[in-house]
């Protein structure tokens, strides 16, 4: 039961209970009041008074009626007077209002046998007054006793009637007073049962009361836990929030500080303690320094359109004095905010560091490549000048033999000294950066005219041929120049630079030392390129690729040793290629062995065709022996086409020992233990160190063109021939002699001891198909002398 | 010291004076027919132990009124007579109680407080006229029942003896 349902009862109880004591109080005090108001029981002590009173007077009669009676007249006339009163008291009509229910009446009125007693009392008593007045003292006592002797039996029976009435009366009231009983019993009980029931709710209200304490307590005690678990965790917040590295704070939305931890109050210089629920203009002006604006007023500028604009971000304040703070700015849902100010300064001076090392280049100081490329980018945004000129890229001609003959420290002293030359050179024309090796660029200045970019090569030129003064001697090197410029806005910087790059290869070529503006030619020769590259890319599926076989001659007898094997492109099934223009290409497209393999395969299916005396020659690149698995490829291609091996001969050039290492040596040496035969192609020309021969043990040495051509007009030719076939025999080779062209060569070449010899005088290289059409005697037949 | 001594005879004659009546507790015979006899604890007498009265040595103490309902007369009947408690006083009376006997032989006893506190009288007189015997005469003690209503009860109805004889000083 709810405690106010129960209050509710009890005020019931007890009302109830005032109303039941009341309505006791009335009905006794009722009860009390009609029992002392009236006489109920005098009727039958009035009768019997009556009774007495008439035999006093009957006694008085009697005593006068004797003659020496001490009775007088006057006694007489008293009793009958007392009789009269009495009369008048049974007077049943007479209604006073205090002798209301009055019982002697009500008696009287009860009967009419009592009324008519009273009337035969009244006649009787009359008769005798009026024998008294009549007659005075001698009055017939006689008669007058009989009157009254006749009213005996009446007046003892009018008694009796009393008496009963009497008793029914108290009989009646006895009945009242058994139902006031009833009444008060019930009332008692009714109290009683109150009682209890007070006693109960009060017992029941004590165990509520009782209940809701214990709930209090318990609820108390929960509070408490609350409170002590709120009090920890507030002290780990604290804990947390001070171990930060980073300044916090939480602000509501009228600007009032309500959480920040103490790198905040550092941060701001005022104490936690007087922080606390400050305001953020307050802070603002309690942390103004002198002069300067304090820190977190500068930082809450930059932050305060963020707090307006309720946005969320993160931007890092660059202070006056070099530091730096990175904010964190995040509202919170109640129309605050919260932010985090991290000290960054020496993250920022780091990334400064990095930035700085990330776009320079460490040797000379100079802006690096990516940096050059960046600023070329901003160039490239700007609209493109008439005849302007936007970058100069520079290459020192014979640096890499500087270094390789006096060292990488040496080579890094001469950069060095290049750089500063160029900065001093270039001054406020421009920004002069070192895109790696040897290699420089010049961003010229916003505005520079193409005369003005030559003028300025040409400065740089002479300031650069220059002597340099390394490690006690004098060194001089030169300079090829390429300048670009931008044209439109289709030109990035990457092409800008290819331009550039483009333009200084052509310096390179056309002699070094000097300077060339990009052109449309040099353009056009790249689009020469790209679309020869791309032909050659669809030159192998389009099956445009042929190989050619050139046969090789005893230089005595004229007959056919062999056929060298040589590639053949028919540039979109037109023109052929030679073989220098596009070689070249493959190789720097990584095409060189794949098609090198196909050469190789095509060859050796070729020879199965032909007399078994014959062998074939097969050119390998020095890209396809760097790749390292060549001795492979070739033992695969031959155990697929079945060819003997010591009927192959593969040609390599000088270049390939040029950068001979060791696993370069064991291919070649695992080829010929193969069986396989080693050819040194273009002897004579490049480098052409003897070295070389004893390097590796090759079988045969092919002497260059180049020589053969003079070798009937200039003696130096022939002598270098006849050097070479002289050492060849000496180390156990043969030798073969290129580009045979007439007699007088052959001649020549016989006098000299040549071994072989190859060229148009016998020859021209021709298809598989077109040999095949001679028969295998017809070949050795044409081969035979005229 | 003249002064002083006159001061003080005068003093003594007024004690003197004003005890008079009971000094002279002399009371005198009825001359007319006696009609109310005091006996028991009284002072004054005039025929022995009793003092006897007649209807004129009554009204000669002075008559009071009531004017109340009874339950024996019909409406408002004014009573008048003597004050029972100068009437005690007068006989000297020095008990608890006074027993009223009635001719017709009623017997009341009445605590004798009662006479000051209510100014009971003993009537003479009903409506202006003497009472005879037939008229509950000739003497009636009478309450003024109507002033209280503790009086409008048995008991003081009881008290209220008609016919009244003699009073009996206990």
């Amino acid at each position: 039961m709810p405690p106010k349902a129960l209050e509710r009862v009890l005020a019931a109880v007890v009302c109830f209970l005032m109303l039941a004591a009341g309505y006791t109080a009335v009905v006794i005090s009722q009860r009390q009041a009609a029992l002392q108001t009236i006489s109920r029981y005098n009727a039958a002590w009035t009768v019997s008074q009556a009774v007495a009173e008439f035999l006093d007077l009957e006694r008085i009669l009697a005593s006068y009626a004797l003659p020496q009676g001490a009775t007088t007249f006057d006694d007489v006339q008293l009793r009958l007077d007392i009789m009269f009163s009495r009369l008048d008291t049974f007077q049943p009509n007479e209604e006073t209002e205090l002798g209301k229910g009055r019982s002697l009446r009500q008696f009287i009125r009860s009967d009419v046998r009592n009324e008519k007693v009273v009337e035969r009392l009244r006649a009787s008593l009359e008769t005798i007054d009026g024998l008294l007045i009549t007659n005075g003292p001698s009055f017939d006592v006689g008669g007058a006793l009989q009157t009254l002797g006749s009213l005996n039996a009446d007046m003892t029976a009018l008694t009796s009637r009393a008496a009963a009435y009497g008793a029914e009366l108290s009989e009646a009231d006895q009945r009242e007073l058994a139902r006031l009983h009833l009444i008060l019993s019930g009332l008692m009980s009714g109290l009683i049962f109150c009682g209890i029931l007070l006693i109960t709710l009060i017992w029941w209200q004590n165990k509520l009361v009782h209940k809701a304490h214990v709930k209090l307590q318990t609820t108390a005690t929960k509070l408490e836990e609350a409170h002590r678990s709120l009090v920890s965790q507030n002290q780990r917040f604290d804990a947390a929030l001070n171990s930060m590295s980073q300044a916090l704070c939480t602000c509501n939305v009228d600007g009032q500080l309500i959480v920040f931890n103490d790198q905040f109050a550092k941060l701001v210089g005022i104490a936690p303690a007087t922080l606390a629920g400050m305001d953020l203009k307050k802070v603002i002006a309690a942390a103004a320094g002198q002069n300067t604006p304090s820190v977190i007023e500068i930082i809450l500028q930059q932050q305060s359109s963020l707090i307006q604009g309720r946005r969320k971000g993160r931007f890092t304040v660059d202070l006056p004095d070099g530091g730096a703070y990175a904010v964190s700015h995040e509202p919170i849902p109640d129309g605050g905010w919260l932010a985090t100010y991290e000290d960054v300064s020496e993250r920022r001076q780091s990334e400064a560091r990095i930035f700085h090392m990330a776009h320079h280049d460490a040797l000379t100081g100079l802006p690096n490549r990516v940096l050059m490329r960046k600023k070329l980018l901003d160039r490239c945004a700007e609209p493109a000048i008439e005849d302007g000129c936007d970058i100069l890229l520079l290459d020192l001609d014979g640096f890499k033999e500087v270094n390789d003959t006096l060292g990488h420290d040496i080579g890094d002293q001469m950069l060095r000294e290049v750089a500063a030359r160029l900065r001093s050179c270039v001054a406020h024309e421009g920004t002069v950066g070192r895109l790696g090796g040897d290699e420089f660029a010049i961003l010229t200045r916003r505005g520079c005219t193409s005369d003005d970019a030559s003028e300025l090569a040409e400065s740089i030129l002479a300031a650069i041929s220059e002597p340099f003064h390394l490690d006690g001697r004098n060194v001089v090197v030169t300079a090829s120049i390429g300048i670009a410029a931008h044209i439109g806005t289709s030109c990035t910087p990457d092409e800008v630079f290819k331009h550039a790059d483009l333009a200084m290869y052509q310096s390179k070529a056309d002699g070094k030392g000097r300077v060339t503006r990009f052109s449309q030619d040099i353009a056009e020769r790249l689009l020469a390129q790209k679309s020869l590259e791309a032909d050659l890319r669809e030159a192998m599926s389009l099956n445009h690729l042929e190989v050619h076989y050139q046969s090789l001659h005893d230089t005595q007898t004229r007959q056919v040793k062999g056929f060298e094997a040589l590639l053949r492109w028919k540039r979109r099934g037109l023109d052929f290629v030679p073989p220098p223009d596009f070689i070249p290409v493959a190789e720097k497209l990584g095409l060189i062995d794949e098609i090198g393999e196909w050469v190789l395969r095509h060859a050796c299916q070729e020879a199965l065709n032909w007399p078994s005396q014959l062998t074939v020659a097969v050119n390998i690149s020095p890209m396809q022996v760097h790749s390292g698995n060549i001795a492979n490829r070739v033992l695969s291609i031959l155990s697929e086409t079945g060819l003997a091996p010591h009927r192959l001969e593969l040609e390599i050039t000088e270049s390939v020992l040029l950068e001979a290492a060791e696993s370069t040596l064991l291919t070649l040496h695992q080829l010929r233990q193969l069986g396989v035969r080693i050819a040194l192609d273009d002897f004579g020309t490049g480098y052409s160190s003897l070295s070389y021969l004893t390097t590796f043990p090759f079988d045969k040495i092919k002497i260059d063109r180049s020589f053969v051509r003079n070798i009937s007009t200039r003696a130096n030719a022939s002598s270098v021939i006849e050097m070479i076939v002289q050492l060849s025999t000496e180390l156990g080779m043969i030798t073969t002699a290129e580009g045979v062209e007439n007699e007088e060569q052959l001649r020549c070449l016989q006098i000299m001891g040549c071994s072989q010899v190859q060229g148009y005088l016998f020859a021209r290289p021709q298809s598989a198909h077109a040999l095949l059409l001679q028969a295998p005697n017809a070949v050795v037949a044409r081969s035979q002398p005229v | 010291m003249h002064s002083l001594l006159i001061r003080l005879i005068t003093a003594l004659a007024v004690i003197l004076i004003s005890q008079l009546p009971l000094l002279a507790a002399e009371l005198r015979l009825p001359q007319g027919k006696p009609i109310l006899s005091i006996s028991g604890a009284i002072k004054v007498a005039n025929s022995g132990n009793e003092a006897i009265f007649d209807r004129d040595m009554l009204e000669a103490l002075g008559t009071a009124k009531i004017v109340t309902k009874t339950p024996w007369f019909d409406g408002v009947t004014e009573f008048s007579g003597v004050r029972l408690d100068k009437l005690m006083d007068l006989v000297g009376a020095h008990g608890q109680t006074v027993t009223a006997v009635a001719l017709n032989n009623y017997v009341t006893t009445i605590p004798i407080d009662d006479f000051s506190r209510y100014q009971a009288i003993l009537a003479l007189k009903r409506d202006g006229s003497y009472m005879s015997i037939r008229e509950k005469g000739p003497l009636f003690i009478i309450y003024p029942f109507d002033t209280d209503p503790a009086l409008r009860t048995q008991t003081y109805f009881g008290r209220a003896a008609w016919q009244v004889a003699k009073l009996v000083v206990e």
